[in-house]
């Protein structure tokens, strides 16, 4: 049959131009496999985190990621030193107080510029300062106490008045320096929304130039920096959606860099050959903190919905005495910690000891003691103690963070030396965002928490005001005597008086109990030994190497050889998919030939 | 003409179920336990004064009664494409930010579900065909494995196995952070990426498509028109492409269509395992941050996708199968 020849002839031509692909294709392959000149690959730098960057709006920052952007693109009047973290040249140089202790005159240095190739001058400063008071950034302006003016003669100096002597201007002040020429004509409202990227105009080593959203951002260095060079070209911070993937990524070499690793993946990574695992410094601590909410006007608004038991001092004691922190330290962190007393951690200077008379330790009999003396006494035998005169038992509500898992195994501890003290804990895990639904609401009775403390106590003193009820406060915590000596220690007049009073007020959260400090927590890190040296750690004993207050590791990380630092993409290369291309259309089309030789001589 | 009015009802029933979707959503919401000042401001409620919460509720329009006010807002700003304000990304539209996301799932999804599709309607035929043959017991062995494992778990071994020991693959992320690639470096580096995350989700299907293909095919193959069709002395070949698979192939694509929910859930899991930055990724950020624009219009978009799989089934079932579009 004609129409038989007809397809006949078109399968030949399919099966020629079948051919013929293939041909063109082995070419190809053969193009791909030869090795391409290769570019100068650049020095990159890659940090990898959890948590995603929602801004690079210095005056919205909140999260880890954005502060450790702002530290490498912006700068600071002064800086931490990276040894101890006191006070040294920033953008000022050097710095005189007036004789009445109210006027500061800062030298700042002319040679810094802005990314577009502006100037820095004392004018930005003054510009920035007084924009963040006069607008009412009530997050930063904190750190500009008394202010009275802020002036700036000329490009070198910035004269910093205040209403009453304050050594806040040596706290540092952590505000980062915004050019008046980007900023300068923006509304409060604007500034807020101001989304500074792409453009972004900043002062620090490096310049943001690329943000791939939930992928990762690029910085390139700057070679004009005040403070020299990086020794690296590009810095990029790659988002994982989790902790598994960020540490598999840097045993795959992919990432250089990886901090907050939990303990059991950091327990692991501390055999690997080419990793190196560093125990950071304990800024911080996780706390167990106990609904105190009084006569404030926020706790009025908001009735707490709480145990009554809580409000009393015995109890917390007791509580406190029944916590073994040296078990939570040892079986919950793993060892990477150390047990919890006050709340400016011990890598501070600023951290008060409790005297051994004052000490609170683990003792199950003393908390019965002090139970059975306030009253508190199991009336109906069932293991549970009753409010004093009988009545409502003492059963807590317990929140732990589904968030952070060391939490909820505390919880559990916890829960358990509590009951043999004949108090009942139920630990309910539930999640960040739920438990400060719960926080707001003051319906809760103890709750486990953590905080980051920065080098300057100011902040973190703060927290315990009975006016940050509703705001920064974890408890509600009332007392007038407390709120004294915090307005006291901002207008000490010396470092050393200063020092006492922190001191005080530390030892006051230590003895009225609000809240216990559980432990302060090791940050654990790791990097890419067979690839990278030069990390400056802060302090320097026990200190974060990256993740630090400043900038001073990334500008002295470098690779340990050239090629050590360049870059390539991981996967299967170019060559060897084509091949895997080829080698597929090259069984296809054996497999049709075949097909099509059998059916033709079947129709024969 | 029959054909039209079958293919116009199909469109209209989903349409129907679309719009009740939209209202739906906009009521599960507003019963969602939460305080909208609260989640807009970020910051405690107890900072802003009476006048400035209320402020904010009527620059929402949050003031205004539920029904009809912010519903009729709701369907209006919905058809226009305008999805709200999202808390999680501030300055980005929850539109600007489900595009961002968008071609990345679609390129995960619809490329293993072609994979999976395909291999195991394949597959599945030549098990069938050829039953008790040493193909059919293995390849069938091996869907009862794969249909029975858990995505993420099977995610996570891939990801141990061919990222982190052997180290072919990346371990995770979409594109590589090495800067200066060219066309082809580009090309292979997405591809490079999306490899593990395809293949998880491919090989989490193929095998429960495989065992329905084939189990239809044997009972198709039991048919009295298929004797018939061999009793008229038709080539096996012939009664198999013509008789029998285009029969079998109709409840499989029924459970295609049915499945493109939960593959659409397979790519959360999948997407987070791989730090995969895409629209499951999203969802999962969505919810723990309890961003209930974005979580809104993720639930919108999600349903539109599984009731347009649907139709497309639909209309598709009526064009293999001549008596349901006559019915």
């Amino acid at each position: 049959m004609g129409g038989t020849m007809a397809m006949r002839i078109l399968r030949r031509g399919a099966a020629a131009v079948l051919g013929g692909l293939l041909a063109v294709g082995l070419v190809g392959t053969a193009a791909a496999q030869t090795p391409s000149p290769t570019s100068a690959r650049k020095v990159t730098f890659v940090v990898g985190l959890t948590n995603d960057v929602r801004t690079f709006n210095p005056l919205k920052a909140i999260e880890t990621p954005e502060y450790e952007t702002l530290a490498v693109t912006y700068d600071t009047l002064l800086r931490w030193a990276p040894d101890d973290m006191s006070p040294m040249p920033g953008l000022a140089t050097d710095w005189t107080r007036s004789s009445d202790g109210l006027t500061w005159t800062f030298t700042i240095r002319d040679d810094a510029t802005w990314s577009d190739g502006e100037p820095l001058t004392a004018h930005d400063i003054a510009f920035t300062y007084r924009f963040i008071v006069d607008k009412g950034f009530s997050s930063l302006s904190n750190y500009l106490p008394f202010t009275d003016s802020f002036e700036a003669p000329d490009d070198t100096t910035l004269i910093w008045r205040t209403t009453k002597p304050t050594t806040a201007p040596l706290a540092p002040p952590w505000i980062y320096i915004l050019p008046e020429h980007i900023w300068g004509g923006m509304t409060k409202k604007e500034a807020k929304q101001f989304e500074n990227f792409p453009n972004t105009v900043g002062s620090g080593p490096f310049r943001l130039v690329e943000w791939k959203k939930g992928d990762f951002w690029r910085l390139e260095a700057r070679d004009d920096y005040w403070g020299g060079a990086p020794h690296i070209d590009e810095l990029i911070f790659r988002v994982f959606a989790n902790d598994e993937a960020m540490v598999n990524a840097l045993k795959a070499g992919e990432i250089d860099f990886a901090e907050a690793i939990p303990t059991d993946l950091f327990a692991a990574l501390q055999g690997e050959p080419n990793i190196a695992t560093h125990v950071g410094g304990a800024a911080s601590f996780t706390q167990m903190s106990f609904n105190m909410c009084g006569d404030q006007a926020y706790c009025q608004k908001n009735p707490p919905n709480r145990h009554p038991a809580v409000t009393d001092r015995a109890v917390r004691l007791a509580i406190a005495h029944a916590i073994d922190k040296q078990a939570l330290v040892d079986r919950v962190l793993r060892g990477f910690g150390t047990p919890g007393t006050t709340v400016i951690p011990p890598v501070y200077p600023w951290h008060y000891d409790p005297a051994p008379d004052e000490l609170i330790d683990f003792d199950l009999d003393e908390a019965n003691r002090i139970l059975d003396e306030a009253g508190y006494r199991d009336t109906d035998g069932d293991g549970v103690r009753e409010m004093p005169g009988g009545g409502r038992p003492l059963e807590f509500r317990f929140f732990v963070r589904t968030e952070d898992a060391n939490s909820v195994s505390a919880g559990k501890l916890i829960a358990g030396w509590l009951e043999q003290i004949g108090i009942e804990v139920r630990p309910e895990a539930i999640t960040d965002g739920k438990l400060i639904d719960q926080w707001y609401a003051n319906d809760y009775d103890l709750y486990i928490w953590g905080w980051g403390v920065e080098p300057d106590p100011d902040f973190q003193l703060s927290t315990y005001t009975s006016d940050q009820c509703g705001v920064w406060s974890d408890t509600c915590y009332n007392n007038p005597e407390y709120d004294r000596l915090y307005l006291e220690q901002k207008t000490a007049p010396t470092r050393e008086e200063r020092m006492a009073i922190v001191h005080e007020m530390q030892r006051i959260i230590y003895r009225d109990i609000p809240e216990i400090v559980l432990y302060y927590d090791n940050d654990l890190q790791a990097y890419r030994k067979d690839r990278w040296t030069g990390f400056v750690e802060q302090p320097s004993d026990q200190g974060y190497l990256l993740f630090q207050f400043g900038n001073w590791s990334y500008l002295n990380v470098r690779p340990v050889s050239e090629a050590a630092g360049a870059a390539r993409p991981r996967g299967i290369p170019p060559s060897v998919w084509g091949a895997i291309v080829v080698g597929i259309v090259i069984v296809i089309g054996a497999v049709a030939l075949a097909r099509r030789r059998v059916s033709e001589e079947e129709r024969a | 003409m029959r054909a039209w009015i079958y293919v116009a009802r199909k469109v209209l029933h989903a349409v129907l179920t679309l719009a009740f979707v939209l209202v739906f959503n906009f009521f599960l919401f507003r019963v969602m336990p939460s305080d909208p000042v609260k989640l807009l401001t970020r910051t405690s409620s107890a900072e802003l004064s009476e006048a400035q919460q209320r402020e904010l509720l009527h620059d929402y329009g949050l003031d205004e009664p539920i029904f009809p006010g912010q519903f009729l807002d709701y369907v209006g700003d919905v058809l226009r494409g305008d999805l709200g304000i999202s808390f999680l990304f501030p300055g980005e539209s929850v539109m600007e930010i489900f595009l961002r996301n968008l071609w990345p799932t679609v390129l995960l999804v619809g490329l293993s579900t072609l994979f999976s599709t395909l291999i195991g309607i394949g597959t599945g035929i030549w098990s069938g065909w050829r039953r008790q043959s040493a193909f059919d017991l293995a390849s069938t062995g091996v869907s009862l494995f794969l249909y029975a494992m858990p995505e993420f778990w099977l995610g996570m071994m891939l990801l141990i196995v061919f990222a982190t020991t052997l180290g072919w693959f990346p371990t995770g992320g979409r594109i590589s952070t090495v800067t200066g690639l060219s066309g082809v470096e580009h090309l292979v580096d997405v591809v490079n990426h999306l490899f593990l995350p395809c293949l998880t989700l491919t090989l989490a299907y193929v095998g429960e498509y495989h065992l329905i293909m084939r189990s239809s095919l044997l009972d198709v193959l039991g048919e009295d028109y298929v004797t018939t069709a061999r009793a008229k002395g038709l080539r096996e070949k012939v009664v198999l492409r013509r008789h029998a698979v285009r029969n079998a192939l109709l409840p499989t694509i029924t459970l295609i269509a049915l499945n493109f929910g939960f593959v659409l859930g397979g790519a959360i899991t999948v997407e987070l395992v791989f730090s995969y930055q895409g629209l499951g990724l999203l969802t999962y950020e969505a919810l723990t941050a309890k961003d209930y624009p974005l979580l809104q219009g993720l639930f919108l978009f999600f349903s539109a996708g599984v009731i347009v799989a649907n139709l497309i089934a639909d209309l598709l079932y009526g064009y293999l199968d001549p008596r349901v579009r006559e019915a």
